[in-house]
């Protein structure tokens, strides 16, 4: 039995062995640490913040988005040739840019891609070319497509856009409309172009149903090496990438997986992990007192803002027979509309900008996109760029919230009987969880209760606004700071919660129109009414505007936060410690 | 717990009545399928009544109505709930090619809503990461608990004694996670010795989630040696052997050692399933890549058919585990038999709230 | 009949105070059960649940300023602030409030849901007792917190479906446990003569099976309740219990879980909270179980 124990005991101690033998080696191996798992590698099928900083190092697109949100030419030669109303593209492709693989990129593997990303089964990334059409090649290196609209005049009864299942079967149906966000678009990751050659011999040995997950081919400054499910993916070198200006020294990225966010905290402050993003503002305060680089985005990434669900009987504007009122007229009378109000003074967001917890002070009150109708009077309406957002207390009056509630019937003051949806795991509950106690305090009933959903839910729910489910919704949005508006095509960010995604049919018209109009105050104007409808369905109270903060090691350089957040990571270097 | 009681009550139902070790085993299995039917029937129950369309969580956003019928269709998300379950069971073939499956007897629930990967290859991919740590964790437990039993059934009473008995208790009634996020502040973020973060590449980093995992059944088995020691020691043939003058030491290791671990064994046995699971929440502290932490981020992000796969996957993983366990020991040692009856009965009380 | 009672208890306290750690068990859950009830005197609801944001995370034992009912004073935080800067002390004292509902709810639920079926299952025997063992045996087949995370998970977190995933849970034991034991009481000779009497199977089963077979029960659900305790703190702690700011141990947990470097206290404080709470737990229900029953006595 001793014997038994002693080997059992030296079957425990192994590890320990094992483990002080440690790997140490000349080349430069950078690690990224992430929240969570990539998903797939490839660019079409999901993206999330993981994948995205992955797929952007893997692929390249025709047009490349630059940090400051310029786009230039990547495979592409040049911009492209825009003719006949800005409705048709010719793009030159350049030669001789060889995939991880060693095929050769040309016009086939861009058409391929196009078609895929458009019309697989699974692809999320349609939207990118639901107005294009007619899409050719014109040589080996030059290809062109025509931007459009479905037009059910032109089609046989019964026949729809959702039919159509590849380009060319679009041509006799649609009809010539320019979208100026098309350029934009193809810089986005679901434009990636993949390698054609090796799809189809993938479709025949049965492989491909793995694409981007245990292989994937793209012709980026990195190539995919391995992935060890739930732990990391890494990536390696492309010595033959065909961009020579890079700066990068790195032969390996290493993502590495580490979902809880204490421990990749620690693991940065460790040395185990070298960048980290989406830090949380409390442990950016830990990592600078303690020798690490924060890295902030260059504006404000977007803004936070509580919304109203005006189909909602307690919060809305409803009818008599419970319908809602969508004409955009409000009645200042309605006690939905004091309860409104009532929420609207008792909040106060600078709460949220200083807690440590949310925003420990890196990111400000903002006053701006608040439609004053719903709301009834109020001082400084307009609001204030971003960028003039000051640390105050937004619209703050708790004397004429608690005057305004007052006046209210017992039936709209029962505790809980607002319903508040929000992400759940994020910050947006935290601020949810602010508001609430803010509505309590300055109130006195305890009114909302928060429910926590996964973002699929959220995005359901923000579009149906069934008034049995929600009432208010804490969410987050892009801005374009210079002419007050969200809704803007030009976005970068394909998320289903960004305001682009947000459907009415008043709002989408005023959408197509701004997307088939040229940059310029007219587009700026249909795209500042699809807002305005868009407000009648959820006027929001804005809340914060926040910083993403991500962090590195002192000695890693060129990293790049694009716009939407992720890293740009082609650059990235270890500068080695000169002794 | 009582669950170790009682199957070891039903199971001896049939040992004192039967002869044959084969009937045994084939009794056994027989027995074993409509337990196993009724667990996938009621974990595809939670997943179907639970809300929320996956059609429409797959799809974009702007997508319509009809879309979404189409692919629910495609899907086979349209068909009544007996042929969804028949499906889940026996495979879907469907209208197009995405979504089938051959169904949990090939051990194909298809692919994740999340990541497009079949949902049981990243479980067989991660379940040896889990089998590792579960290992490791079995053999910590063994490993210190056999030992402080002993010590502490030999100077019953004394100040030793009362120290491991009340180790074994705290250890008992210490929640697992929080043990673990204890163990992570004390030896990564203040003593920085072990890293924080668990991966079955580096075996040092495993050594914390093991302890963490371990240190509930090792506090059980402890109180198992210890009592059962005890028992054994007030025995006839001990004091036989006590009376012969034969020294206390290989009174202790010869003779009382030896039957006092067989109803020990037994429980480490049935505590292999209950370390399966434990893994869960260990796993999820420790960002550890296994089966736990599949199944908890499947809830979070609903990816149902990874829920589905990794719930019933570790259910019927634990059932076997019992199963194989229970053969493994009547057929090694039928010994086992009588004694197991007996000690349980009287000692199962001792395993009571180890259960998590 | 009732000095008759009072006699066995008084015959069970005395061997139940022999096990002097199952007596400080029994000291440690009035301790808590006195704190849970006088919970409001001590620290308002609103209180801690609502937040003091320019206190969060302050230390174990300071002072600061806080505002509580619309009105501003200052505060002793003994165990510290958390990140809303809620005081941890008065969230650990409320939670043991919920944490004692869950237990006790649980239980009861499975003790009394559970105890029928087993109680009908042995007493009738035949088909209805196959139907009800089989059942049981399938919800035994699936381990405990993988059956309630399943539940929640399909369900949708609430304090509601938390204490039905709990209950259904540990549900199985009770049947089996009540079950075993009616059969072993069902040919007594009290049992025949109630029989002979005319009385109703109901009548029989209630007043004179039930009483019979308490002791296992009651030693089970002790220990049961430490066990629906940790598994509605693991359950919170995996964001599928209670939502916050709510205050129960195991959401406190994760809460607090980000701040392990920056805030500890706001990690160490609620998990001994659920520690005490457990061993205090089993340490009753050993020493029920010894004092219960005789044939144990050392």
């Amino acid at each position: 039995m001793r014997k038994l124990i002693a080997a059992l005991m030296v079957l425990a101690l192994a590890p320990l062995a094992f483990a002080a033998g440690t790997q140490d080696s000349q080349t430069v191996d950078i690690i990224i640490g992430q929240g969570t798992d990539p998903v797939i590698l490839d660019p079409p099928m999901y993206s999330d913040t993981p994948t995205h900083n992955l797929n952007l190092v893997i692929y390249n697109r025709l047009f490349d988005l630059t940090k400051d949100g310029k786009i230039v030419p990547d495979l592409a030669v040049d911009m492209p040739t825009i003719e006949e109303n800005g409705t048709k593209y010719t793009i030159k492709i350049r030669q001789g840019i060889k995939f991880h693989n060693g095929n050769g990129l040309n016009a086939d593997d861009v058409l391929f891609s196009f078609n895929r990303s458009a019309f697989h089964e699974k692809s999320q990334m349609k939207s990118i070319y639901a107005m294009m059409f007619d899409v050719k090649k014109i040589d080996d290196y030059t290809i062109s497509f025509r931007t459009g609209k479905f037009d059910p005049t032109k089609a046989p009864a019964g026949k729809s856009d959702a039919e159509l299942k590849t380009f060319a079967d679009r041509a006799p149906y649609y009809k010539p409309v320019s979208f100026g966000s098309q350029l934009n678009q193809l810089t986005w990751l679901g434009a990636s172009i993949v390698d054609k050659e090796t799809f189809e011999k993938a479709e025949q040995d049965g492989t491909l149903k793995d694409y981007g997950l245990t292989w994937a081919v793209g012709t980026g400054p990195f190539k995919f090496d391995s992935w060890n499910l739930g732990d990391s993916v890494t990536l390696i070198r492309n010595r033959d990438y065909f961009d020579t200006s890079i700066t990068s020294n790195a032969e390996k990225l290493t993502f590495k997986t580490i979902k809880d966010p204490s421990a990749l905290k620690t693991a940065f402050l460790n040395k185990e992990v070298d960048l980290i993003m989406s830090v949380v503002p409390l442990d950016a305060r830990e990592i600078e007192k303690q020798g690490g680089k924060i890295l902030s985005t260059d504006g404000y990434f977007g803004y936070h803002y509580l919304g109203f669900n005006m189909k909602s009987p307690r919060v809305g504007q409803v009818n008599s027979d419970g319908s809602p009122v969508t004409d955009g007229n409000y009645d200042l009378d309605q006690d939905s509309t004091k309860l409104r109000m009532a929420i609207l003074y008792s909040v106060n967001p600078s709460d949220i900008v200083n807690s440590p917890d949310i925003m420990d002070k890196r990111g400000i009150v903002t006053l701006q996109y608040v439609e004053t109708l719903p709301f009834g009077h109020i001082d400084n309406s307009a609001g204030t760029r971003i960028a003039e957002g000051n640390t105050t207390t937004g619209y703050y009056n708790p004397a004429k919230a608690k005057q305004l509630f007052d006046s209210l019937p017992a039936s709209m003051k029962q505790p809980g009987s607002i319903k508040c949806t929000a992400l759940s795991g994020s910050v947006y509950v935290k601020e949810a969880l602010v508001v609430k106690d803010q509505v309590k305090k300055t109130l006195g009933v305890d009114l909302i209760e928060i429910e926590q959903v996964a973002l699929s839910e959220l995005a359901t729910r923000r579009r149906n606004t069934d008034p049995k489910v929600w009432d208010l919704l804490v969410n987050w949005t892009q801005t374009d700071d210079a002419y007050y508006i969200f809704v803007a095509f030009d976005g970068f960010n394909t998320s289903l919660l960004h305001d682009t995604k947000f459907y009415s049919a008043e709002a989408q018209k005023y959408i197509d129109r701004g997307n088939s109009l040229p940059n310029g105050p007219e587009r700026n104007l249909a795209y500042q009414n699809a807002q305005k409808e868009i407000l009648k369905v959820m006027p929001r109270l804005p809340l914060v505007a926040m910083l993403g903060i991500s962090a590195s090691q002192t000695n890693i350089e060129g990293v790049e936060i694009s716009p939407s957040g992720s890293f740009r990571l082609r650059n990235v270097a270890r500068v080695q410690a000169s002794k | 717990m009582g669950t170790a009681e009682l199957r070891c009550r039903a199971y001896s139902h049939y040992m004192q009545k039967k002869d044959s070790m084969l009937k045994y085993i084939i009794r056994r299995l027989i027995h074993l399928v409509p337990v196993l039917l009724g667990v996938t029937l009621i974990v595809f129950t939670l997943t179907y009544i639970s809300p929320g369309n996956p059609a429409r969580m797959m799809l974009p956003q702007d997508s319509t109505d009809e879309q979404v019928a189409e692919l629910e269709k495609a899907m086979g998300l349209d068909e009544p709930f007996v042929m969804q379950y028949f499906h889940f069971l026996f495979g879907y073939d469907g209208p197009g090619d995405s979504f089938d499956y051959k169904g949990l007897w090939a051990l194909d629930l298809g692919r994740s809503y999340v990541s497009n990967r079949p949902v049981f290859g990243t479980i067989l991919e991660r379940f040896p990461n889990t089998m590792l740590l579960t290992f490791l964790a079995l053999v910590l437990s063994i490993v210190i608990s056999i030992p402080f039993g002993i010590i502490s059934a030999t100077r019953q009473y004394t100040k030793t004694d009362m120290a491991v008995t009340i180790a074994a208790l705290i250890g008992i009634s210490m929640p697992a996670f929080w043990l673990g996020m204890m163990l992570i502040w004390v030896f990564s973020v203040n003593l920085r010795w072990f890293p924080s973060l668990a991966n079955p590449a580096n075996l040092k980093s495993i050594i914390l989630p093991a302890l963490t995992l371990a240190a509930m059944n090792t506090a059980v088995q402890t109180r198992m040696t210890r009592s059962s020691m005890l028992e054994v020691v007030r025995q006839d043939y001990i004091r036989t052997a006590r009376a012969k003058g034969v020294d206390e030491r290989n009174v202790i290791y010869r003779h009382a050692l030896r039957n006092a671990l067989i109803p020990v064994v037994t429980v480490i046995g049935l505590q292999v399933g209950q370390l399966l699971v434990g893994a869960v929440l260990t796993e999820t502290v420790f960002s550890y890549p296994g089966i736990g932490t599949i199944m908890v981020d499947a809830i979070q992000r609903k990816d149902t058919p990874q829920i589905l796969a990794s719930v019933v996957f570790v259910a019927l993983v634990f059932a076997l585990v019992n199963l194989g366990v229970d053969i493994l020991y009547a057929f090694i040692d039928p010994r086992i038999k009588a004694q197991y009856i007996g000690v349980v009965r009287k000692k199962g009380g001792l395993l009571n709230g180890a259960k998590i | 009949m009732e000095q008759k009672y009072k006699g066995e208890f008084a015959e069970f306290w005395k061997r139940y105070r022999r096990n002097r750690l199952a007596v400080v068990g029994l000291a440690l859950i009035g301790l808590y059960v006195i704190l849970a009830l006088g919970a409001d005197l001590l620290y308002s609801y609103d209180f801690i649940t609502g937040n003091q944001i320019p206190n969060a995370f302050s230390g174990i034992a300071s002072f600061a300023e806080v505002e509580d009912g619309g009105t501003v004073r200052r505060h002793l935080y003994l165990l510290g602030a958390d990140n809303f800067g809620r005081d941890v002390a008065g969230r650990i004292i409320h939670g043991a409030r919920v944490s004692l509902i869950i237990g006790f709810v649980t239980v009861a639920f499975a003790v009394v849901i559970g105890g029928s079926l087993g109680a009908v299952a042995g007493y009738y025997g035949r088909r209805l007792e196959t139907v009800i063992m089989r059942g049981a045996d399938i919800l035994l087949a699936i381990p405990n917190i993988l059956f309630a995370l399943a539940i929640v998970a399909a369900l949708g977190p609430s304090f509601r479906n938390l204490l039905l995933a709990i209950g259904i849970t540990s549900l199985p034991v009770y049947v089996r446990l009540v079950r075993a034991s009616v059969m072993t009481v069902k040919d007594q000779e009290y049992v025949e003569a109630a029989r002979a009497q005319g009385a109703s199977d109901f009548r029989i089963i209630l007043i004179h099976i039930i009483p019979n077979c308490m002791a296992p029960v009651i030693v089970q659900a002790t220990l049961g309740i430490a066990q629906s305790i940790l598994s509605a703190a693991s359950l919170s702690f995996l964001g599928l219990g209670i939502q916050p700011p709510s205050p129960e141990w195991g959401n406190m947990l994760s809460e607090a879980r980000s701040y392990i470097i920056s805030a500890p206290h706001t990690l160490i404080f609620p998990g001994l909270a659920i520690m005490t709470v457990i061993l205090a737990y089993n340490l009753i229900g050993d020493g029920l179980r010894d004092a219960l029953d005789p044939k144990l006595k050392r």
